[in-house]
């Protein structure tokens, strides 16, 4: 392969010093073998402007840090590697989420507010023994929840999703999956329609108009289409119960 | 809680209208189909063409101008109508360059031209009641062939882009696999439309008419 | 200051993974006010990178019937080489099979047993009861007797943080996430709470509480090429350190994983391994056999790291850009059980090396992933030296993992230990009553402001944060690894000295205002250069080779001599750390052979 010359188009902002407005700025590096943006903007940072911010934590693609938009599309910063893509590369932060600066975005408040409004916890009367056995399960469910739980809260179905650009009390798929997560478990005694006041409005499930960016550019290769899918018939089957 | 959106807030219904988008929409796709089928019988002569269709002026148009109406209203109540939202979904569209979410243009787009050109069409087809072969015949080739094309286009088109949202938003199936059979049936549905529409715009008048 | 810009509760946990959450909830249980300091938003945390599984002798699968509390004992004894606090160890044991419960309770989806006739890689034949179907599965890891380690499918550790935290939402604990405490406020008897500096802002702020648990984890980072998250800078065990009167346990014995991957240095989990993956060489050779004949690849780590590296050294290494390597084959294993149990690991293979494991070999060395050692605290999890501070998990030095910790041992670990400090810390809030010194908060916050405004102004300095840094990690990363001697030790302690002296001397390239990146790696960095020392000053004075610390010098164990626990000491102003020791508590099982590592390592 040859050495490319790589020209990186990055968004400026800094919210302490507001009188600068926000900007592209370009940075110039030479790729190297297996270059990831990870390895990227660290070299930036370290040789060419280190007040450039940005969020990694794990840089393994499971802990969701590093969601940004990518050449316009959101994606987790750490796995994508530079040879997949062009000598320009254009680095934004993810929309919808609170800016913090450059390319890191306010992430954690946002999926905290709406666990807190999903109630995104067990609900069950059972007492814990610490005595007894554990509850018995089949496989097949506990892999079921497994799917959806794997969800890493990186943002990127939030980045992509045109309704929750537009609109901002939508749950967004990362929560429509959640809720899946729950409809599935047999431990949480919610009865559905307890769920429904959560979901089953234009805020939740019905907001959600089918674009499938989310699905198309989850970095966990979620099913949520699938899961989208199942809610909506979930909810729709309470609101056609009537209870 | 803030109270206008809590008064506001009757989740039941937010509910119905998604699934009466659902049902209207197959209605329409239902009847698109059909009608289309019906009027290609022309293909196999005029005797094909030419019975009895009172039956669907009493009950079928009135049941497809409402259908029509409230796919329109539900269907709209999603749309970028504010003119922030419109500008964010565009720079969200260009930006993502994303088939799927540009597709919601193009239903958006074709659903406002279903809308304009079916409500032509119907008032014309009212206006010289009944249907027959031979003035159906005039129509076409007075001028309606390229207006009928474009409608056929935009219909079958948003008919597409609509089944497959149903599938996406509501079916077991995933996408990948469906796309390719709901393409297909476009193609067959358009192509039989076109064929349809040059039948008529070669077939010969009788004298008096043309 | 003003005392309304402090942020007042009864608990302070500085650190939101899996142990810092596990305490704050006993205490919120118990009726605290509670308060979560996390750098990150606690689910990002690096708990949740833990992909194998948690130990607990539940005993519900095939190869683990019969396991019980004892034997899970005696493997974390031998793993840890005598090292470990046996009355802690117990404890453990015993609690861990409640902790995998409670957490099933609150909604981790283990997987489950299923009941029927299974052939194991080797060709042995198993069969798990009907009874048992449902209950949670476990695998093997390595280092022990049985199969013990319950799992959900590859991301144990990402299920449990997501449960775990959303008990802590449940309970409407108080979260501060892009907060890093940067000094305990402490009168030399008494911790009073902690300085924060507020990552979206670069600004500070005290936080007060009766008691202060530090749960951040370990310092990988400070050897570069690490494992762990980048967040993994120490910064909780630098706090106790700078008090001057906490010491640090057995800073010295740090863990190296067999399995992270060439070149991205991301960890594939033991279950590879367990589940029966083999190590091969440049020939393909499957070289475990010929050192650890029982155990193969899955003696405990420190064992099998050691071997690999000195397979490599012996030349049977394969050479790549990255240097020498070996290699992971799980191949045999079957596309669907990698697809599995496996998938991270066939992620990240994809991600990272742009191969399928199903089909391909895995390039692997040995990489830094654990410090055993950490916050040194008594079983209750009370820190030595200061009233009101506690510490647990990884961050601590509890003492569960002496010398060498086992694969799956850490999950536990930060579960059970939240359990138990969490209630010690509940009591001992219960106990006191709020009270501070507002003088010595007050001299606390300005101490900090100075900091910042002196790195702001650009006055003085001209030493790089990064290239002091890249400095310190080669050293470690050279003369502090797997294979340790005297002079190379001795090296590295000059030359990080050297390096902090250094390190006070710094000048930012880049304004330092707002939440800038340079300035919060230079108020590390002097930190992470002590814990750096701590390091390679005990690891030069231990004139024994115990566990995962190997002195090619000293290659025996000695329990004669060093049956001991290292204290490293910081007193103010100081420049090298005050080494002590402590004996190592043994109750029921004094030292003995672990039955793998035997084999004299010997060059040739």
């Amino acid at each position: 392969m040859a050495e490319r010359l790589l020209t990186f188009d990055i968004f400026r902002y800094n919210p302490a010093t507001p009188e600068i407005p926000p900007r592209m700025q370009e940075f110039q590096l030479e790729e190297t073998v297996g270059m990831s943006l990870f390895i990227a903007l660290n070299r930036i940072r370290e040789e060419q402007d280190p007040s450039l911010m940005f969020d990694f934590v794990c840089r393994a693609a499971v802990c969701g840090s590093c969601g940004m938009l990518i050449n316009g599309r959101p994606g987790l910063a750490c796995k994508t590697l530079t040879q997949d893509l062009g000598e320009k590369i254009t680095l934004m932060p993810l929309p919808v989420f609170k800016l913090v600066g450059d390319l890191s975005v306010d992430t954690g408040v946002w999926f905290r507010y709406l666990n807190v409004r999903t109630e995104a916890w067990i609900h069950t009367d059972q007492v814990f023994d610490p005595k007894g056995l554990e509850e018995r399960m089949d496989n097949p469910t506990a892999h079921r929840i497994y799917e959806a739980e794997r969800c890493i809260e990186c943002g990127c179905c939030i980045g992509a999703c045109a309704t929750a650009n537009m609109r901002e009390d939508f749950i967004g798929a990362a929560f429509l999956n959640r809720i899946a997560r729950f409809l599935i478990d047999p431990r949480d005694e919610r009865p559905a329609a307890h769920i429904f006041e959560v979901v089953g409005t234009d805020e939740g499930v019905f907001g959600c108009i089918g674009l499938m960016a989310c699905d198309d550019l989850c970095p966990m290769e979620i099913p949520l289409q699938g899961q989208l899918a199942y809610v909506r018939r979930k909810m729709a089957l309470v609101a056609l119960r009537g209870k | 809680m803030i109270l206008q959106k809590t008064l506001a807030k009757s989740p039941r219904l937010e509910a119905w209208m998604e699934l009466l988008e659902l049902a209207s929409g197959l209605f329409l796709l239902g009847f698109l189909q059909f009608h289309l089928f019906n009027v290609s019988s022309i293909i196999l002569g005029p005797a094909y063409f030419d019975h009895d269709h009172n039956w669907m002026v009493y009950t079928g148009i009135p049941l497809v101008v409402l259908a029509i109406g409230v796919h329109g209203v539900v269907a709209m109540r999603k749309a970028p109508w504010q003119f922030q939202e419109a500008r964010i979904f565009l720079q969200h569209s260009k930006r993502l360059a994303h088939l799927d979410t540009w597709a919601w243009l193009v239903q958006i787009i074709t659903g406002f031209l279903v809308l304009i050109l079916a409500a032509i069409h119907i008032f014309s087809v009212l206006h010289n009641w009944p249907i027959e072969a031979v003035k159906s015949t005039a129509r076409v080739q007075g001028g309606y062939f390229s207006f009928l094309m474009l409608l056929l286009l935009v219909a079958e088109i948003h008919a597409m882009v609509g089944l497959y949202r149903i599938m996406v938003k509501w079916s077991w199936y995933k996408r990948q696999k469906f796309t390719p059979y709901l393409v297909y049936s476009t193609m067959f549905f358009v192509g039989l439309g076109f064929i349809t529409l040059l039948v008529f715009y070669f077939r010969s008048l009788p004298k008096g008419l043309s | 200051m003003k005392w309304s810009d402090a942020h007042i509760s009864e608990v302070l946990v500085i650190g939101a993974g899996l142990a810092g959450e596990r305490v704050a909830i006993e205490a919120a249980l118990n009726g605290h006010e509670v308060t979560i300091l996390s750098l990150v938003p606690p689910r990002r945390s690096h708990s949740t990178a833990a992909q194998g599984g948690m130990q607990a002798s539940l005993g519900n699968v095939a190869m683990g019937y019969g396991d019980n509390p004892d034997i899970h004992f005696e493997d974390t004894v031998k793993g840890s080489d005598w090292g470990c606090d046996q009355e802690v160890a117990r404890l453990f044991v015993e609690l861990a099979p409640v902790a995998v419960r409670q957490m099933s309770h609150w909604g981790v989806p283990w997987s489950r047993v299923v009941a029927g006739k299974k052939t194991l890689p080797d060709g042995t034949e198993i069969e798990d009861l009907a009874e048992k179907a449902g209950l949670i599965a476990q695998r093997q890891f390595g280092g022990t007797a049985k199969w013990r380690t319950c799992f959900a499918a590859d991301g144990t550790g990402h299920v449990l943080q997501y449960a775990m935290d959303s008990v802590v939402t449940k309970l409407g604990v108080t979260i501060h996430d892009r907060m890093e405490a940067i000094r305990l406020i402490h009168n030399g008897q008494t911790c009073y709470g902690a300085v924060a500096l507020c990552l979206r802002t670069g600004t500070l702020r005290p936080y007060l509480a009766k008691a202060v648990v530090i749960a951040t984890g370990g310092y990988g980072r400070i050897y570069g090429t690490s494992t762990n998250a980048v967040i993994n800078e120490g910064t909780g065990m630098g706090l106790a350190l700078d008090t001057g009167v906490v010491p640090l346990g057995n800073m010295e014995a740090v863990q190296f994983h067999p399995t992270g991957i060439v070149p991205a240095n991301i960890l594939v989990t033991e279950g590879c391994r367990g589940d029966g993956g083999y190590l091969l060489d440049k020939n393909l050779h499957r070289f475990m056999l010929d050192y650890e004949p029982v155990k193969k690849e899955v003696a405990s780590r420190d064992v099998v790291s050691r071997w690999m590296l000195h397979h490599i050294h012996r030349g049977f290494g394969v050479d790549s850009p990255y240097g020498p390597h070996l290699w992971l084959d799980i191949r045999h294993l079957g596309a669907e059980h990698i697809c599995t149990n496996l998938r991270e690991v066939q992620t990240i293979c994809k991600n990272f090396l742009g191969c399928d494991p199903t089909e391909s070999l895995i390039a692997v060395r040995p990489t830094q992933h654990y410090s055993m050692g950490g916050v040194r605290t008594n079983r209750d999890g009370g820190a030595y030296g200061l009233k009101g501070l506690f510490a647990a998990g990884e961050a601590a030095c509890w003492d569960l993992h002496g010398f060498n910790r086992l694969g799956g041992n850490s999950l536990a670990e930060t579960i059970v230990a939240g359990m138990v400090v969490g209630e010690k810390v509940a009591d001992f809030a219960r106990e006191q009553s709020l009270s501070f010194p507002f003088a010595l908060v007050v001299e606390a916050v300005a101490a900090q402001q100075q900091r910042l405004d002196d790195l702001r102004s650009h006055l003085g300095g001209s030493e790089d944060v990064f290239a002091l840094r890249r400095r310190m990690e080669e050293t470690l990363l050279d003369k502090v690894g797997i294979f340790r001697t005297g002079p190379a030790l001795t090296e590295a302690v000059a030359t990080l000295e050297d390096l902090y002296q250094r390190a006070a001397n710094l000048r930012l390239r880049s304004s330092g205002i707002g939440p800038n990146p340079e300035l919060f790696a230079a108020l590390r960095l002097p930190g992470m250069l002590r814990l750096a020392l701590c390091i390679s000053q005990g690891a030069l004075q231990r004139t024994e080779s115990r566990g995962s610390h190997y002195r090619e010098d000293y290659p025996k164990r000695d329990d004669e001599n060093w049956l001991t626990r290292t204290l490293a000491y910081w007193p103010p102003g100081a420049e090298m750390p005050e080494l002590k020791y402590e004996p190592v508590n043994i109750t029921t099982l004094p030292p003995g052979s672990r039955g793998y590592g035997e084999m004299a390592i010997t060059g040739d």
